[in-house]
């Protein structure tokens, strides 16, 4: 699968030092996560709804006795959710001991990217995705948010601090 | 007997995506002689030419598949007893079964992480 025209603007001396980034696609948006917080790329079958659980937990998914937390991505920035049926592809990721499955729309390719390069959030960016993002990388045709994933699967302590 | 780190291992996936992240996995692990198949026929190919300790495998792959590649491997007079894990996305017991029968010598069950991968390649080595 090929989401994105993976040449970068950038300095090709600079190579050396690249990290990698698992890209998603969600709501049409190209997010990256840095590929040393990813262990897993998997179709989420059976998933069980979770009674009165933070909106942007989309269920557990039990994996032979191992419980798998399941957020949805598109939540957790503030989308509507809108899967409506077929293969619903997900990130894993763990924290604190924790795993998840980061619910996306689509998963794309592995991107190599000078971190010196990064740059910061646009001002414009919506207030409730600055807090999940490290920064963009501007690519030949479209912009890359680096998903802060600590903070993006902070959303129960967000939750408590309120 | 422990894990001896400088193994070369090759990966094979269909899905470059998974290869990077299952190559990174490894690179956490300690491991740095990995190679990349895209898929059984080039894994077949790198087998021949280069002498690798563990191959980790994708199941369902395409044109060859991950349990085609097992039994082609185990089918050779030269790479009959290398050590061969399969990753799936299915827990089947028949898949399970048919994959042990071809002699696989693990089974990794998705989604997995670097611990399961560790210790699955461990108990390949009895490490």
């Amino acid at each position: 699968m090929k989401l994105i025209d993976s040449i970068p603007y950038g300095n090709p001396k600079a190579a050396s030092k690249q990290m990698e980034f698992v890209t998603v696609m969600v709501a049409g948006q190209l997010l990256g996560l840095p590929i040393s917080r990813v262990h897993d790329v998997f179709v989420v079958s059976e998933m069980t709804t979770v009674p009165l659980a933070p909106g942007e937990i989309a269920g557990l998914l039990n994996l032979r006795g191992r419980v798998v937390t399941a957020v949805s991505l598109r939540r957790r920035l503030g989308l509507g959710d809108t899967y409506e049926g077929g293969r619903r592809m997900a990130v894993g990721l763990e924290n604190q001991g924790e795993a998840y499955g980061l619910l996306v729309d689509e998963v794309g390719e592995v991107l190599k990217l000078n971190p010196d390069e990064m740059q910061p959030n646009p001002v414009h960016m919506d207030r409730g995705w600055v807090g999940l993002s490290q920064g963009v990388h501007q690519l030949r045709d479209q912009l890359l948010i680096v998903l802060d994933v600590d903070a993006v699967l902070a959303f129960e302590t967000e939750r408590e601090a309120a | 007997m422990s894990l001896d780190l400088s193994t070369p291992v090759l990966i094979v996936d269909d899905y470059q995506t998974m290869l990077r992240i299952i190559r990174n996995l490894l690179k956490q692990i300690g491991f740095n002689d990995v190679d990349e198949a895209k898929d059984g026929s080039e894994a077949l190919g790198k087998l021949k030419e280069k002498k690798y300790g563990l191959v980790i495998s994708d199941w369902n792959m395409a044109p060859m598949t991950g349990f085609e590649l097992l039994q082609k491997v185990r089918a050779d007079a030269e790479l009959g007893s290398l050590p061969f894990i399969m990753i799936t996305a299915e827990a089947k017991t028949e898949n399970v079964v048919a994959a042990k029968q071809a002699g696989v010598n693990n089974y990794i069950v998705k989604p997995f992480n670097a611990d399961t991968l560790r210790s699955k390649i461990s108990a390949v080595f009895g490490a």
